[in-house]
């Protein structure tokens, strides 16, 4: 039996971006919200740095397009030289196409695979779900969560801080394994 | 409504100034041509100068007809200053008149053309079977349809969107819009490709390349934004669309610049492939032609500085929503965009050498004359936003996620 955190239920999305603003006010870093669609403004108010995925993609697709060039050139120049219609064995404007194509590829697996080590997917189960009313997330509910890993935790303090930004049905999550 | 100052939308610019740079653009262009008529190199400087600012009103043309066919809402902003920027075409019309007057100097396939003199005109196979398109009558019909085309997409767009600036009336932007979605879009698109072809791919008639028409609007587009950009940031710095354009119209603007540095990049490198690959001497002779002495730098010059660049410049978020960098980079990207022109009708005269001549300069400051001051005129006719319109809002409140 190990505690998750602690869950309120807010009535609407303005209320839900509202409550992250105080939440963060308030110092806490390991919280979440959770609502049935995107929330424009939401990143602002929780306080979310932008995702370094970007950077991720940048250097995979360097890697790749470099790696293209690197394979063509050692093969057509080194390994197994070849006369194709005439044309020098480095004959790098044959080779771009190859090359862009690799940096695609690799610039498409650092987006999916960093997009899943940021995000923490495949995940299969969440200790949220434990609530019985968290299912109604999925149409109509707006759900903030504090963890217990948050360092300014104190269950009492928490449930009468969320209580107080209007916060209801709060719920404090055990992992039940 | 929401309140805006008038003085961030009223551009004031003393008329009868724009007027005298205009006019006075047009007399140095008039006198150049009169001393320069019986040199052939002054038709190819004027071709270069003249088609690299009419590639800027071509480029606006097509992001204009865009807007209003998919009704885009950030945009309607900076939507007015495209207007103007389009409505130069009729200042640029009768410009056209030296080439008219001086193709037998710019374009082989012309019988007259003094290369002819001494070599047998019968005997080139490629060219007789070209002379179907390429003759006199039907280039001279063919820059007729295009100008008329040009100039009424043109005046409708503008004063249609004038109408609605009084009235408000709504059924003027849907009239605009079915107007854009029309076959017209479809029109522009083929004349704006045939100009291409006309004007400087047809330079070298031995020559062609399927490409070519996407070739020139790549440029033209890309000129464009960079001229949009540039003059947005120029008129907030004097103190105008404060608080109507924002950090995030520039982000969007930034991200076409790129879009399209690496669109244009995609097809001239298009282009070279095929040519590469196949290896026909017809074809290879143009990028020959451009591998001679200091040609060989442009060419170098051009995929680094047009493409390389202002790609790892533009990449990054940061430099897209900075404002100075930005501007910087509209400034190279216009400055690439005259080379690039440059590198394409200048080596049919200039066989050994890039060489930038008086010419070439009295050109290019006649008709940026002509075109600020046209620019300026024209702005101030009219609010530097489309007040009237219910969009304006949302373009104004528009933000990236």
């Amino acid at each position: 039996m190990s505690k998750y955190g602690v869950i309120a239920k807010f009535d609407n999305p303005q209320s839900l971006v509202h409550a992250a603003e105080q939440v963060r006010n308030e110092g806490f870093t390991k919280f979440d919200c959770h609502s049935p669609f995107p929330i424009h403004g939401m990143d602002e108010a929780m306080g979310l740095k932008r995702s370094k995925l970007g950077y991720v993609i940048g250097v995979m697709g360097l890697t790749g397009a470099l790696f293209g060039f690197g394979l063509q050139t050692w093969i057509h120049s080194i390994e197994y030289p070849m006369n194709i219609s005439g044309k020098p064995y480095f004959a790098y404007p044959a080779y771009a196409i190859i090359t862009f194509e690799l940096m695609v590829l690799f610039s498409a697996f650092g987006a999916v695979f960093g997009m899943m080590f940021f995000n923490r997917i495949p995940r299969f189960h969440h200790p949220v779900f434990y609530s019985e009313k968290f299912s109604d997330v999925s149409s109509d509910a707006f759900y903030v969560s504090i963890e217990v890993d948050d360092p300014k935790y104190n269950e009492n303090n928490v449930i009468d801080f969320l209580k107080n930004i209007g916060g209801t049905e709060i719920e404090v999550l055990t992992d039940e394994s | 409504m929401m309140n805006l100052d008038p003085k961030t939308y009223s551009y004031v610019s003393k008329k009868s100034n724009n007027l005298i740079l205009i006019a006075v653009g047009y007399i140095a262009l008039l006198l150049t041509w009169f001393f320069g008529s019986s040199d052939k190199v002054f038709y190819f400087s004027y071709l270069t100068s003249y088609f690299y600012w009419l590639s800027i009103i071509l480029g606006g043309m097509f992001f204009v007809m865009v807007h209003y066919a998919f009704s885009a809402t950030w945009s309607v902003s900076i939507r007015r200053i495209m207007e103007n920027t389009i409505m130069l075409i009729p200042l640029f019309t009768l410009p056209f008149l030296p080439i008219i007057f001086g193709m037998e100097k710019l374009f082989k396939w012309l019988p007259n053309h003094y290369y002819w003199k001494t070599h047998d005109f019968e005997a080139d196979y490629l060219i007789q079977h070209k002379l179907a398109y390429l003759n006199e009558d039907s280039f001279i019909f063919r820059a007729f349809l295009y100008f008329a085309l040009w100039n009424i997409i043109a005046l409708f767009i503008y004063f249609n969107s004038m109408k609605h600036d009084k009235s408000g009336d709504i059924k003027i932007l849907e009239r605009l819009r079915y107007f854009c979605m029309s076959p017209m879009g479809v029109f522009f698109f083929i004349s704006l490709t045939f100009a291409g072809l006309d004007w400087q791919m047809s330079l070298d008639p031995h020559w062609y390349s399927t490409m070519y028409g996407v070739y020139t609007f790549a440029g033209a587009f890309l000129a464009f934004l960079a001229f949009l950009t540039f003059t947005i940031i120029r008129l907030q710095d004097q103190g105008y669309l404060r608080g109507i354009v924002s950090i995030e119209h520039f982000h969007d603007l930034g991200k076409y610049l790129f879009a399209f540095t690496v669109f244009y990049c995609y097809i001239a490198g298009a282009q070279f492939y095929f040519i590469w690959y196949s290896n026909i001497p017809e074809e290879t002779i143009w990028y020959l032609h451009r591998w001679v002495g200091s040609w060989k730098i442009i060419s170098v010059l051009l995929i680094v500085g047009k493409f390389f660049i202002p790609f790892f410049i533009l990449i990054f978020r940061g430099s897209k929503r900075n404002i100075r960098l930005l501007q910087i980079m509209t400034i190279w990207v216009l400055f690439m965009h005259y080379i690039d022109i440059n590198f394409i009708i200048m080596p049919t005269v200039h066989k050994q050498d890039f060489y930038f001549g008086i010419y070439d300069l009295i050109t290019m400051l006649s008709f940026s004359l002509i075109f600020v001051g046209g620019f300026k005129y024209i702005t101030s006719r009219s609010n530097l936003v489309p007040l009237n319109d219910t969009e304006l809002i949302h373009s104004i409140n528009h933000r990236n996620h």
